[in-house]
């Protein structure tokens, strides 16, 4: 558990993140530094556009996966790094 | 028996009792005591304590969403899953920080996008034409030789003076002070004061923390201090002394206010804590307290050596600018100078201290008491540095330094070359020209480290960003100031290099002087002929960028400056 707190501790002390949420695939939710009402916004959210995207790797290449998604918006910069049942979302700031 | 007898018959006495009551004293009502006694109180004690606490809060909120209740946490697979993706999501976070500079084109929202526009056009004198209230016309055909803001950053003034004296200057020059404050509501843009001066003003500067002190350097070399809190018969609250023996002799080109640690140590009030630095084109550069003008307390000559030969040039300067200082208790000793000529010189000032100062005041004394006549001159010393940068073509007209680091300077010439200097190396980082005709000032902005303005002669501010992509570095904005309708029709013509205070060939005024105010950084003033505008910059130009500092410091550090900054500009 330490450790999921430490590395935890690493991506949010990096300049500009706003917060970090683990969530599973079904909406779940694991791990969050961010408010409520946000982490619910998010993880309903994120999962499936992680599911997308991934469906639309496969399909262009069965053999390839998805490993990283990036949504970058005029405020925000999203990064999601799926992996088997869970999904790691880091929120930053778009100027850093 | 007889005694017996007797004795009845003897005794007369009656007993009989008689009562007499007493018809003045009353008789006592009758008392009787009785006595009542209270039952005993009943009393009991007990004690009460809260020995369950509930706390409850309540709040408003959304409809809920669909429930995703906090799954329970399983240990082993949620580290082995953040072992994984944690490392690639630090590494996607540290190449974000690499790629920042380059990337943050991007992030400006496009809304907020828009033209410098202008804000004020602040006019000294009336027009010919119109004549708005109690505006004076321009008699003398002044033109505003330069701009200074206030400390507050509310306050513009602006001083006024020919450039195209010959000898002694005669003609009255003028300084005018606007609010910009009231600006906005008022009629017109007249000025809050205009104060007149027996000969043109050719500098001009605010103390910077004293919000209503004003220095001025005039054609004949004198340096007058205003107090623009005071009423306006008696606003100067000094003047030097034109008959001293260490002045200056020739018009005064620039004035600088620096901090001083002695003195703020001695006086401990903001306002007598600085400065003032004056250098005339006679090449002496003379250090003032604005409190006594009697004398300078110190003074310098720009002599400089040319390598190979014997004697030392006295050279004329034109402009200065102070190299701020490495932390903010030291004083700021180094500067770049810019001579009549073209060059560029490296300037310290760093040995004033009390006893040198003493010195000379001393050596002045001896040089005042000695008869008239005597050849004992006070000797001024060589403020120049060996190094030297490389020389322009023409006059050096503005002189601005970087203040986001010490080591850059910006540089106008005459010849219409936009320098950007590192003061350690001898050539230039950046050799700019925005357009043919010569530059008259220069300035760098407080607020973006990338972003500099330049004043020409053929009316224009350019302004530089050099942190957008291109591949030939050219001016981002363009700022008309002077317009050939503006009122002042001298008859000047232009001549071959842009001097200041002619007009190029269409007739338009050049841009004399160019001010950013610290304040408001996206405030920026310029003036031409006799106008003075207030322009106002776009957020473009003026909220910092993140990286910028980082890639000015690589700037100074590459060899090829342009190549990084196309480099710079292809990174996606």
């Amino acid at each position: 558990m330490s450790q999921v707190q430490d590395t935890l501790d690493r991506i949010g002390k990096h300049k500009g993140v706003l917060g970090c949420i683990i969530a599973g695939t079904d909406g779940s939710i694991h791990k969050t530094t961010l408010d409520e009402q946000l982490t619910q916004d998010y993880t309903s959210m994120v999962p499936s556009l992680t599911a997308l995207a991934r469906n639309m790797v496969r399909e262009l290449d069965p053999q390839n996966d998805l490993e990283f998604l990036r949504v970058r918006s005029a405020k925000h910069e999203v990064m999601v790094a799926p992996k088997g049942d869970y999904v790691l979302i880091v929120i930053q700031d778009a100027a850093s | 028996m007889p005694a017996a007898d007797e004795l009845t018959l003897l005794e007369d006495e009656c007993t009989v009792l008689a009562d007499v009551f007493s018809s003045w004293k009353q008789q006592k009502p009758p008392t009787a005591s009785k006595a009542v006694a209270t039952d005993p109180q009943q009393r009991s004690e007990a004690e009460v304590q809260t020995t369950d606490r509930a706390d409850a809060a309540v709040q408003a909120t959304a409809a809920a969403h669909g429930t995703s209740a906090k799954a329970r946490v399983d240990g082993s697979s949620l580290s082995s899953f953040l072992q994984a993706a944690g490392s690639s999501m630090l590494s996607e976070l540290a190449a974000n920080v690499d790629c920042a500079a380059g990337r943050s084109q991007h992030s400006r929202l496009a809304s907020s996008e828009e033209a410098p526009q202008c804000m004020f056009t602040l006019n000294a004198f009336s027009d010919g034409s119109s004549s708005s209230g109690n505006m004076r016309a321009n008699k003398h055909q002044l033109q505003v030789t330069s701009v200074s803001w206030s400390k507050t950053g509310q306050t513009l003034a602006a001083s006024f003076g020919r450039y195209d004296v010959d000898g002694w200057c005669c003609t009255p020059g003028a300084i005018a002070t606007w609010n910009l404050a009231r600006l906005g509501t008022t009629t017109g843009s007249s000025p809050d004061r205009l104060i007149a001066t027996d000969s043109c003003v050719m500098a001009c500067a605010f103390h910077p923390a004293e919000p209503a002190l004003l220095a001025g350097g005039t054609y004949n070399g004198e340096l007058v201090i205003w107090d623009l809190n005071k009423e306006d018969a008696d606003a100067q609250v000094g003047k030097t002394d034109l008959l001293s023996d260490v002045r200056h002799r020739e018009p005064i080109t620039a004035l600088c206010w620096q901090l001083s640690g002695a003195e703020a140590r001695r006086h401990g009030s903001a306002a007598a804590s600085y400065r003032l630095f004056t250098l005339g084109a006679d090449g002496r550069l003379l250090v003032w307290l604005w409190s006594q003008l009697g004398n300078p307390i110190y003074g310098y000559e720009l002599q400089w050596m040319s390598p190979g030969a014997e004697m030392r040039l006295l050279l004329g300067g034109s402009c200065l600018a102070f190299c701020p200082a490495a932390t903010a208790h030291e004083e700021a000793s180094l500067m770049v100078v810019g001579t009549e000529g073209g060059r560029l010189l490296r300037c310290q000032v760093n040995d004033m201290n009390e006893a040198s100062i003493r010195d000379f005041a001393a050596r002045l004394e001896a040089a005042a008491a000695a008869a008239p006549g005597s050849s004992s001159k006070v000797e001024l010393r060589s403020a120049v540095k060996d190094r030297e940068y490389e020389t322009l073509s023409a006059t050096v007209n503005g002189l601005s330094a970087c203040p986001h680091h010490r080591q850059l300077a910006l540089a106008a010439g005459g010849d219409g070359s936009l320098r950007v200097l590192d003061t350690l190396r001898a050539s230039p980082l950046l050799l700019l020209e925005p357009s043919a005709a010569g530059l008259l000032a220069a300035g760098w902005s407080p607020s973006r480290p990338l972003v500099f303005a330049a004043g020409s002669a053929d009316g224009n501010v350019y302004l530089y960003d050099l942190s957008t992509r291109q591949r030939l570095i050219r001016p981002v904005a363009q700022l008309q100031i002077g317009s050939s309708s503006s009122s002042s029709s001298s008859s000047s013509r232009a001549q071959g290099h842009q001097g200041r205070g002619r007009r190029s060939e269409g007739g338009v005024p050049g841009v004399n002087a160019l001010a950013y105010n610290t304040v408001v950084p996206s405030t920026l003033a310029a003036a031409a002929g006799d106008q003075v505008q207030v322009w106002r910059l776009p957020a473009s130009l003026v909220e910092p960028r993140p990286g910028e500092a980082k890639l000015l410091a690589r700037l100074l550090g590459s060899e090829d400056v342009t190549g990084l900054l196309r480099k710079q500009a292809l990174v996606v």
